[in-house]
């Protein structure tokens, strides 16, 4: 059943998303770096961090728990599948991403605590009936990409987005949250990526794609689709909840009484 | 070491961070201990980071890699930040 649904989500994800004309696998790191770092902070972020309320903060929280709380749980299964300097970035990046083998420190623990801290249930799952499709479509882009051989480009183009730029994302919302009261041990998860990320992003873009496109010649254009269709599904994400808020609304599904 | 691996590794990324790994001491100019909190770090290169010495990411402002990528054509698909 899930090949049948998966084949539908592939042609439709990928509808569109070609690598651009002139690029070249030597230049895939700096195309990256270029593509998924925004040159200035967009609306949403600076509405995140200047004027959101804490409703809308705790709506965020909970419509990103789908995939926070499993932070990085999709990239390893790249793990096995490459070998060389990608295999190496790729376990130094995971690595820091589970709290180097530290009890409470991986993001996905650190996310449990930015929840609580919020009075929000931290069980995976809790919100499920009321976060957003496209927040579920970006977790089955992940799964897709990570659990098949040929879409292995794919998972770490997908997490060289997720790296790039991330730093200036959770700065945005680190300082939005403080400015909403949060305290500090409720911006952990934010203030640890912002200096986590500031390493990974040139692992990711460099050492683990660059190196990636070098050893497998073949699959390099993967990479680059993988980061460009992790970029538009995240655009689709942003305004499946900054859209429901201009118009006064909540960006959190509301089910019908029955 | 059987591989002869130096003890500090230091990387200099293009329009970006130094990454330094390995066994290092961090100080202020004072020789006061800089405790990164982690073991592999980033160093500001570019002078905008909140957080000096460390990166913070925010070279991405000054539109350092856009530079490096002016000749490559922008993907035909929706726009890649969102608004």
């Amino acid at each position: 059943m899930r090949g049948g649904l998966e084949a539908v989500f592939e042609r439709d994800l990928l509808a569109g998303v070609q690598v651009p004309e002139g690029l070249t696998p030597d230049k895939v790191p700096m195309y990256l770096m270029d593509l998924c770092g925004p040159s200035s902070p967009t609306a949403f972020l600076k509405f995140m961090q200047k004027t959101a309320t804490l409703e809308q903060f705790k709506e965020l929280v909970i419509t990103r728990s789908i995939d926070a709380l499993h932070e990085g749980d999709a990239h390893p299964w790249a793990i096995p599948r490459v070998s060389g300097r990608a295999k190496s970035a790729l376990i130094e990046i995971q690595a820091d991403e589970y709290g180097g083998g530290m009890p409470g420190r991986s993001h996905g623990e650190l996310y449990v605590i930015l929840m609580s801290e919020l009075d929000l249930d931290p069980a995976y799952g809790a919100y499920i009936e009321q976060i957003p499709a496209v927040a579920l479509a970006l977790q089955n882009l992940r799964s897709m990409f990570g659990l098949q051989q040929r879409w292995r480009g794919g998972i770490l183009g997908n997490l060289a987005a997720t790296e790039i730029g991330s730093s200036l994302i959770n700065r945005h919302f680190s300082e939005g949250l403080a400015r909403l009261g949060g305290s500090k041990r409720a911006r952990w998860f934010y203030d640890e990526h912002i200096l986590a990320d500031a390493v990974h992003e040139q692992l990711a873009a460099h050492d683990m794609c660059g190196a990636f496109v070098a050893d497998y010649p073949a699959e390099w254009d993967r990479v680059v689709i993988g980061a460009l269709a992790t970029l538009n599904l995240r655009a689709l994400f942003a305004s499946s909840v900054v859209d429901p808020w201009a118009a006064g609304g909540t960006s959190l599904r509301e089910l019908a009484t029955v | 070491m059987l591989d002869d691996q130096p003890p500090v590794e230091i990387t200099v990324y293009d329009n970006g961070p130094v990454i330094i790994r390995g066994t290092y001491k961090l100080q202020d100019r004072d020789r006061k201990d800089i405790d990164p909190g982690r073991e592999t770090i980033a160093l500001c290169r570019c002078g905008l980071s909140s957080l000096k010495p460390f990166c913070d990411g925010n070279h991405v402002l000054r539109g350092a890699a856009r530079s490096a990528a002016e000749s490559i054509a922008r993907p035909t698909t929706g726009g890649t930040t969102t608004s």
